[in-house]
């Protein structure tokens, strides 16, 4: 039938369309706040939104080196679902300049702090130096993505495709075949994956102390950092369960198969796992305050927890990100089950912004009330609608599985190194 | 009425074990026994009912809650153990202890129900027992009666059994 291609473009631009349509209304929103002279507030959700999504993009790239490090099986399928989450690194890096245009309004002045202190705040050092560390793990993160992404592109290639045109081209100079480009990929994912996994833990270590702890300079915590990076993660296997279940439904790139219950399971069993592990983060740095009751400690947690209107958002953070998907990925047929699988993911992830809100906003925010409203959830949308336009550019246009060619390669070698073992 | 005699099929795969089990319960067939060296979920799912291992360990983690908080709290009020500025019964901490006594309790219920399930310790093996699974290879045992025993054989050797033994 003819109208058989029409209907299909239609159906596969709708998202983009409502995707395009949510970052308009985001910069609207923006726009509308500063133009109101709301600039505590624009800034503050603008920021929050920077510290969400920018750790969405590298947790799925991280998350994909993990389950590489770790020879996971079932996850091929998942893998390059996480690694297009890395095209919104480009445009996280140009919104890095909002952070900067927006620091002289939220961060508080060093002037009354220690000399030391006031030298590892300056603006000027502190701002350089995120940005700076934000910059090297993005290229850390493209030159992982380079040696994950040549075998499948190549092979697709000389298969005749012309999967990612002239970038596709550059990316697979000097071919060498595709038996040994899977080693080749093999050895530098592994070599790189390695150095990704502790530079991100570095980077979002750097960024907990600067971009949230600093808006409270008299506060401290050593293990903020680690509590900053592994919750991070959490929000990446969430993110990852929902895209694969959106893959799943659209079968993407023919990865609809790959992604059967087992995959879901497995993806479910994380999000318990890491939803658990980011409790224990908390509760280890809860319990830490609480029993050393320390003047320049406790006004942070107490400000968060018991203090109105924040104490509400407190208690949903705790609903949304620990206590419903807790109880929910208990049950082995909720973890199976695309969309009730789906939704604890969007909770989760609905309970991480709220949580990344609540670490950021009472610091910032001296005014009266909950700085919560159209104007927050407009924001929310400009960044959902440019980090989704951004994972779908790349979805689009990348091979989602690995070409037959290098599987076989690969399980070549992996054979051939067990019978060298065994002999 | 002839007495009841029993047969084991003895597979090197755990699917065809569970094959084979799905197919005798569809004939109606309802005394099957599995028998294998690692849990297998296609296995345990083939077989009737759920086992009971997940409710010992729910009941005894939760038992395990109650029963740590209760201690330290109780022990606390008695001798009013008051640190820090603290009250005596202090919710924070106790859940670590708490936390602990749910895991310890969870898992030894785990293991109690583990051995309740699977009818351990005993005495005496079962009929047609075979050591090879406990090692690499997986039973299928059916309870039957005697004209049944042919019919048996060939759904084992349809499946891929490698043995067919008969009590």
């Amino acid at each position: 039938m003819s109208s058989g291609p029409e209907t299909r473009k239609r159906t596969t631009l709708g998202p983009e369309l409502l995707l395009g349509l949510a970052a308009v209304v985001g910069l609207a929103a923006f726009g509308t706040a500063l133009g109101l002279g709301w600039k505590v507030r624009a800034w503050q959700v603008f920021h929050v939104n920077f510290l969400f999504w920018t750790g969405l993009a590298f947790a799925g790239v991280v998350l994909s080196a993990v389950l590489r490090l770790t020879d996971s099986r079932w996850g091929f399928a998942v893998r390059r679902l996480g690694e297009c989450s890395a095209a919104f690194l480009p445009v996280s890096l140009v919104l890095y300049l909002g952070v900067v245009a927006g620091h002289g309004t939220l961060a508080p002045d060093v002037q009354p702090l220690a000399h030391a202190k006031q030298i590892w705040l300056a603006p000027a050092f502190l701002l350089m130096r995120d940005g700076a560390a934000l910059l090297l793990l993005a290229a850390l993160a493209g030159w992982y993505l380079y040696f994950s992404l040549r075998p499948d592109v190549g092979a697709a290639r000389e298969g005749g495709e012309r999967t990612l045109g002239a970038f596709g081209a550059w990316l697979t100079r000097d071919w060498r075949g595709a038996a040994a480009e899977a080693k080749r990929s093999r050895k530098a994912t592994a070599f790189l994956g390695v150095g990704l996994v502790v530079a991100y833990a570095l980077v979002f270590t750097l960024l907990a102390l600067d971009q949230i702890m600093a808006f409270d300079p008299t506060w401290m915590s050593t293990l903020f950092g680690a509590y900053f990076f592994i919750t991070n993660l959490y929000g990446g296997w969430a993110m990852l369960a929902f895209v694969a279940v959106l893959a799943r439904r659209g079968n993407l790139g023919g990865v609809g198969a790959a992604l059967d219950g087992d995959v879901l399971h497995s993806l479910g069993k994380l999000v318990f796992s890491f939803c658990f592990l980011s409790l224990d983060f908390f509760f280890s740095q809860f319990l830490v305050i609480w029993y050393g009751n320390l003047p320049e400690e406790t006004p942070f947690v107490l400000r968060r927890i018991r203090q109105m209107p924040w104490q509400t958002v407190a208690l949903a953070v705790l609903v949304f990100c620990f206590v419903v998907p807790f109880v929910a990925l208990l049950f082995k047929s909720i973890k199976r089950d695309a969309r009730t699988l789906a939704a604890v993911g969007l909770v989760a992830l609905a309970g991480l912004w709220l949580e990344r809100f609540l670490l950021v906003a009472p610091s910032t925010w001296h005014g009266a009330g909950l700085p919560l409203g159209p104007l927050e959830l407009g924001v929310t949308l400009g960044f959902l609608g440019l980090f989704g336009l951004s994972w779908r550019f790349a979805v689009r246009r990348v091979p989602l599985l690995p070409a037959a060619a290098v599987t076989e390669a690969l399980e070549t070698e992996t054979r051939e190194a067990e019978e060298g073992t065994h002999g | 009425m002839s007495a009841r005699q029993r047969i084991l099929g003895v597979f090197e795969r755990p699917a065809d074990a569970a094959a084979a089990v799905r197919e005798v319960r569809e004939r109606g067939f309802r005394e099957v026994e599995a028998y294998s060296p690692v849990p297998v979920e296609e296995l345990i799912a083939a077989l009737p009912g759920k086992p009971p291992v997940r409710w010992f360990t729910l009941l005894c983690g939760l038992g395990g809650f109650v029963g740590g908080m209760a201690l330290a709290v109780l022990t606390s009020l008695i001798y009013n153990l008051v640190v820090g500025g603290k009250p005596p019964a202090a919710f924070v901490p106790y859940l670590i202890i708490s936390f602990e006594s749910t895991i310890l309790l969870g898992g030894l219920g785990t293991l109690v129900g583990l051995l309740i399930g699977a009818r351990l310790p005993r005495r005496k093996a079962p009929p047609l027992w075979d050591a090879r699974l406990s090692e690499d290879r997986y039973g299928v045992a059916v309870e039957c009666n005697p004209e049944a025993l042919e019919l048996l054989a060939r759904i084992f050797a349809e499946h891929g059994a490698e043995d067919v033994l008969r009590a």
